[in-house]
């Protein structure tokens, strides 16, 4: 049975953002990103994943993750040729916690701490930064991601752990870098 | 910066808005006809290829057949082919000319003169 046009479009409304969101926090380079987005919402298209939209979900995570990997490969072997795209374009939906009476120097600061954060996870490795995105940012549980990515839920945990170690210790060392300038 | 802190972050890290033009471009995936799915070309030529190499190998390194014969052996059969053709000739000729001399020299005279013979009892005895 075929995905019908409506449920897709419903599906991709629903899930662009996040997609999105997730190849470019893993990637950091927009035309990869949107590589990854377009190539997924393809694949989900032409193969239907079986299952409800939360299964689908599940699929398209697996897919995303994966196409992000195989992305960020080959960004490596030719890393020597590639500029990062500029991504002041994009827009960001607005902040969660931002509230009315919202202080401009505190919103400053969390955008800075966020962006610091952001960089530091780019240095880690593809597989963990993957992880980590999924725990913290997405919210999916650990044995939702060892679901998801066919994994074992005590080595995601292991992984994630070490993940959280090597980022606070690289923002760490970033602070620092920032303090002796 | 804390283990709590940093998780608050990277939980608030802010969604990034799918960009327009990607939006559209996934927005229209459905209005591509939907390709059948091709069996792409090295599924099949990859076996074939494998088997045309295996074949050839095969062939270039097979040994070449035995001669049976030796070049002596074929010669020394086709001497003795003559020779037995020149003897059965030689066999014929003969067998011919004693099968005539047989009949001319024995059977012929030998069928004369007895009828001459009893021609003459005949008559000698008719007279006495």
């Amino acid at each position: 049975m075929a995905m019908t046009e409506q449920a897709y479009r419903d599906f991709v409304q629903a899930q662009q953002d996040r997609v999105f969101s997730y190849a470019w926090y893993f990637l950091r380079h927009r035309e990869d990103a949107e590589d990854v987005t377009q190539e997924a919402f393809l694949r989900l298209w032409r193969q239907y994943p079986a299952g409800d939209d939360a299964g689908r979900q599940a699929w398209l995570t697996r897919v995303v993750h994966n196409l992000c990997v195989d992305a960020d490969r080959r960004r490596r072997v030719r890393r020597d040729r590639v500029r990062l795209a500029d991504e002041g374009e994009l827009e960001r939906l607005p902040d969660r916690r931002a509230g009315a009476g919202d202080q401009l120097e505190a919103a400053q600061s969390r955008d800075r701490q966020r962006e610091a954060v952001a960089q530091a996870l780019a240095g880690l490795p593809a597989q963990t930064r993957g992880l980590m995105l999924l725990h913290y940012w997405q919210g999916l549980s650990l044995r939702e991601i060892a679901s998801s990515l066919g994994l074992n839920e005590s080595t995601v945990k292991v992984r994630v752990h070490r993940a959280r170690r090597a980022l606070r210790q690289g923002l760490d060392g970033q602070l620092a870098a920032e303090v002796g300038t | 910066m804390t283990d709590d802190k940093l998780r608050e972050t990277l939980g608030e890290l802010p969604v990034v808005k799918c960009p327009p033009d990607l939006a559209r471009r996934l927005a229209a995936i459905p209005d591509e006809p939907r390709r059948r799915p091709t069996v792409r070309w090295w599924v099949w030529a990859t076996p074939l290829a494998a088997a045309a190499a295996l074949a050839a190998v095969l062939i270039a390194t097979r040994p070449a057949p035995a001669p049976r014969y030796t070049d002596a052996e074929v010669a020394a059969a086709r001497i003795q082919a003559v020779e037995t053709v020149s003897t059965a000739m030689t066999l014929i000729q003969r067998t011919q000319r004693e099968a005539v001399s047989e009949v001319l020299g024995r059977q012929v005279p030998n069928t004369l003169r007895t009828s001459v013979q009893k021609a003459l009892q005949l008559s000698e005895g008719g007279q006495g």
